[in-house]
């Protein structure tokens, strides 16, 4: 007899073989006891959960000539065998994925009212009946709503919401649940036993795991498995098979960073990519990996991941070193680096840099001493950012750039703490950079502040106007949003309310439209810078009193602490050539 | 009309001429004919398909005078000449002529699955002068029980109250509830049916399961809200329109938490009154500050999205995560 794949010849062959679909077992068993038959039912779930072979079961059981207990086929009369090779004619399957026209339902429609020819009853079975079109539906409809007595409709779908509402109000609805792993790990155990095949328990599971409900998928990872492992089934078979990690594995690793094992992290890593897993797969398994710590961590319930063991979590989860929070920030790297793989190219290195990244991450944290505080994702810390200072978080509070702007200002000590602080939140380096370098621009142009300059352009601003509105009259438009902030012998700064205003006199025409008319205002040609008004108000209350409370200490003693300006050690460092400075345009 | 008065009213009186039904519930159409045949002298129903078939087979079959004294209930569904996307034609032309002058002593029953009909047409001016029955989706859960009792009882079937409530909160809908009653009556083999039996059998309404989600995500309940997960990537949820829910619904519960008037804020806000005190229950869980964390949490998880700096279902993930951690941290503070 030719060799028949494991799925095929361990299908349920009773009722009682049925694995995992109890509600469906009993209803069908108990209607066909009292022969009260739906015409039509509609078997829905995911794959591999034995909709197909519920059908061929309830066809046997309705043909059967000697039913045992009145509903169990016997599979040994002429109909249920007939059935079972595929030979009857009565009972047809039809595959509505390639029979979907309203023509092929039509002919079904027409055979439907002759007498079947050796059975009891004629069996439709048509699977995946959502891919019919809505004509064949409509066709199929009328059948459905008053079908012959010797009929019995099996329609079967992995996607009811596809279908119309009036073929499923016509139809017995059954919903298949994905097979709990312990069922598909039982029915492995059995087929392993009659084939002769050694199999390791949590090798049963790893595939019942893999197989996401699906029996049918589990017998053919078993199938695959076995073959390879030339009837030996055990850990590193299934991982080799399936393409994934072991799940021991995984958790070992993430141990392993909560441990700060770095040497132990990089050789796993090394084992995993010299057995050929790719780093797309290894992050795919550790974000899974992390998120059900995270669900043990937080449920403490020994059901808390629905059926799966949660014994390989436990360890690690019931650690104090392993924070709900470092797992969110896990997740959080792990998903970034997802997303980001398929742009590297060196997927190992970032692989590598995201794990160091979050073992460091928790000596930082430890070296705080605060392993209650909150990790916050890098954009909620931002949103904090924007929240005006309150009580209920003054962390995130004293990130605000704006609040606490007085970065390159040493002498104003609280305002210093608040900047130290600020550096130690979480957010990204560069926008940090650029809040710095936009902070010291306005701070080095307000040490030069010219009052009697800035008086005299105030007085002649209508004729700065005035010659914009001659040379451009968008401009002109543009800058009588404007006021006047600060002005220098080289430079003045305007602030403007609206960020559109701020941005449209920066474009260059405009720009130069403005400096021409500001230098035949001044008599000397000068610099134009443009900001928002709310930022010039935030720097004017906070930082300027320092500023000049500094340049006021600086006269009296040379003494006082310089300011650090990162521009000029960078140019001290790799000389003037070398450097380019560039503002990456972050909304100061 | 109500489809209940309409049966009682021609068991007392006997049936009318025309019937004209139209709604949603389209499962009451059958149940309805099925009544007339029961209580009255039509031994059967002969069904035609206004868009398949036409008028006229309808028609001649209701001008024909049996040799054998039957006189079948003739049904025609999908009359789709009562509804503005229907095509009048020699169709609509001879069912007007019918309903102008229709068959004494025989029964036409017309059914269009539409909550409106277009009372522009002439063919709906003229059914107007017949029986029009509604069969409206009920909006109040009193109504709904009330009439799943009495389809229960017109259809033999022992159920206890509390599971009738359960399969309502389930199918939210007389047809898919009454489509249930034959599976429910053979699970439970002869005995009335209970709440359990509905939970086993019953599948919930996506809708419903994702409302039902959302209320596990916000309790914290962080097990069972990724197990009800796959649950709905089943049901052809995809990830990014599961975090515009959470979003939706948190969101909803912020404007809802404080507000005086939940009426008037439901108006204000263009939403269901029933919506808001909903969530005005969720949110009374959570402190104010809290739920304005949340909705930043759900908005961030978008951003990612959007900007490509997470998977949909990390994203995702990631959003649940937060939110369950929250949803700890609260408890613990509160305890």
């Amino acid at each position: 007899m030719a060799y028949q794949a494991l799925y095929r010849a361990y299908r349920p062959q009773t009722f009682e073989d049925l694995v995992g679909q109890p509600h469906v077992r009993q209803t069908l068993t108990n209607a066909l006891r009292s022969g009260q038959l739906a015409h039509a039912y509609l078997f829905c779930g995911p794959r591999g959960t034995g909709k197909t072979s519920t059908a061929k079961l309830l066809a046997k059981a309705v043909n059967c000539l000697q039913p045992k207990h009145g509903f169990e086929p016997c599979n040994a009369c002429e109909a249920c065998t007939s059935i079972q090779r595929g030979s009857n004619v009565d009972v047809q399957e039809i595959d509505a994925a390639s029979n979907r026209g309203v023509d092929e339902i039509r002919d079904l429609r027409d055979h439907v009212h002759y007498l079947p020819t050796m059975a009891k009853k004629k069996v439709y079975i048509v699977d995946e009946v959502h891919m019919l079109t809505p004509e064949a539906f409509n066709a199929l409809l009328k059948t459905l709503e008053e079908p012959p007595p010797h009929v019995l409709f099996v329609l079967a779908t992995t996607e009811p919401h596809r279908l119309p509402a009036t073929i499923i109000s016509r139809c017995q609805r059954f919903d298949f649940r994905r097979i709990a792993p312990e069922a598909i790990v039982e029915r492995l155990r059995l087929v392993a036993q009659s084939q002769g095949i050694e199999a390791a328990d949590s090798a049963l599971w790893r595939l019942a795991e893999a197989a996401d409900g699906g029996l049918r998928d589990a017998l053919a990872l078993f199938e695959q498995a076995a073959a390879f492992g030339d009837g030996r089934i055990d850990d590193a078979t299934v991982a080799d098979v399936v393409g994934s990690v072991d799940i021991g594995s995984l958790v070992a690793l993430v141990r392993d960073l909560a441990e700060r094992s770095f040497l132990s992290a990089m050789e796993r890593l090394g084992r995993w990519y010299a057995s050929g897993k790719d780093a797309s797969r290894i992050v795919h398994d550790l974000l899974q990996v992390v998120r059900d710590l995270f669900i043990v961590k937080l449920s403490q319930s020994p059901d808390a991941l629905a059926g799966k063991p949660v014994d390989p979590y436990l360890p690690v989860a019931s650690r104090d070193d392993v924070t709900a929070e470092w797992l969110l920030a896990a997740m959080r790297r792990l998903g970034e680096l997802y997303t980001q793989l398929r742009y590297v190219e060196e997927p190992r290195l970032a692989l590598e840099a995201v794990l160091m990244s979050l073992a460091a991450e928790r000596r930082s944290r430890e070296a705080e001493g605060d392993s209650s505080a909150s990790i916050q994702p890098a954009r909620t810390a931002a949103a904090a950012r924007r929240r005006a200072p309150s009580s209920e978080q003054p962390a995130q509070a004293a990130a605000d750039p704006l609040a606490q702007a007085s970065g390159p200002v040493s002498a104003a000590p609280e305002v210093a703490k608040r900047a130290r602080e600020a550096r130690e939140a979480a957010r990204p380096a560069s926008s940090r950079a650029a809040a710095h370098r936009k902070r010291e621009t306005l701070a080095r142009l307000y040490r030069d502040r010219d009052e009697a300059l800035e008086a005299r352009l105030q007085g002649t601003w209508p004729d700065v106007l005035a010659s914009v509105k001659a040379k451009r009259v968008q401009t002109h438009a543009w800058l009588l949003h404007g006021e006047v902030a600060l002005v220098t012998p080289h430079a003045v700064v305007l602030s403007f309310k609206s960020r559109i205003h701020r941005e449209a006199v920066m474009k260059p025409a405009d720009r130069a439209a403005i400096e021409a008319a500001l230098a035949e205002a001044l008599g000397q040609p000068v610099q134009l810078f443009a900001i928002l008004q709310a930022d010039w108000e935030e720097f004017a209350a906070s930082v300027a009193p320092a500023i000049a409370e500094e340049a006021g200490s600086q006269e009296a003693s040379d003494a006082a602490p310089a300011d650090v300006d990162v521009v000029q050690l960078a140019i001290d460092l790799f000389g003037a050539d070398k450097v380019t400075v560039e503002d990456e345009g972050d909304d100061g | 009309m109500d489809i209940f008065d309409a049966v009682d009213h021609a068991t007392r009186t006997g049936p009318a001429s025309v019937y004209l039904l139209h709604g949603s519930e389209i499962g009451l159409f059958d149940w309805f004919c099925d009544e007339l045949v029961r209580n009255h002298r039509a031994s059967s129903v002969l069904r035609f398909d206004y868009q398949e078939d036409g008028f006229e087979p309808a028609e001649l079959e209701l001008c024909s005078y049996s040799l054998f004294g039957e006189r079948p209930l003739v049904y025609v569904r999908n009359v789709a000449a009562f509804v503005p996307e229907g095509r009048s034609g020699p169709d609509a032309d001879r069912l007007a002529a019918y309903l102008e002058r229709p068959v004494p002593e025989r029964t036409l029953v017309l059914s269009v699955p539409s909550d409106k009909l277009d009372e522009r047409r002439r063919v709906t001016k003229l059914a107007k002068r017949h029986a029009v029955v509604a069969c409206p989706v009920p909006t109040r859960d009193r109504d709904a029980m009330a009439k799943l009792e009495r389809l229960a009882r017109s259809k033999s079937v022992a159920i206890d109250p509390e599971a009738l409530a359960e399969l309502w909160r389930r199918t939210g809908s007389l047809t898919l509830a009454m489509n249930e009653f034959d599976k429910l009556c053979a699970y439970a083999d002869g005995h009335p049916i209970a709440r359990d039996h509905v939970r086993e059998l019953v599948p919930m309404q996506a809708e419903d399961s994702v409302f039902t989600w959302i209320d596990e995500v916000v309790q914290g309940k962080v097990a069972a809200v990724f197990e009800a997960l796959d649950g709905l990537f089943r049901q052809g949820y995809d990830a990014f329109s599961l975090i515009a829910l959470l979003a939706r619904q948190i969101r909803l519960m912020a404007f809802a938490k404080g507000a005086a008037d939940l009426e008037r804020r439901a108006k204000e806000l263009g939403v269901h009154p029933y919506a808001l005190r909903t969530a005005a229950r969720h949110a009374a869980r959570f402190p104010e500050r809290q739920l304005e964390r949340l909705v930043r949490v759900l908005a961030d998880a978008e951003w990612d999205v959007k900007r490509g700096r997470l998977a949909p279902e990390v994203a995702l993930h990631l959003a649940l995560m937060e939110l369950a951690h929250a949803s700890t941290l609260e408890r613990k503070r509160a305890q």
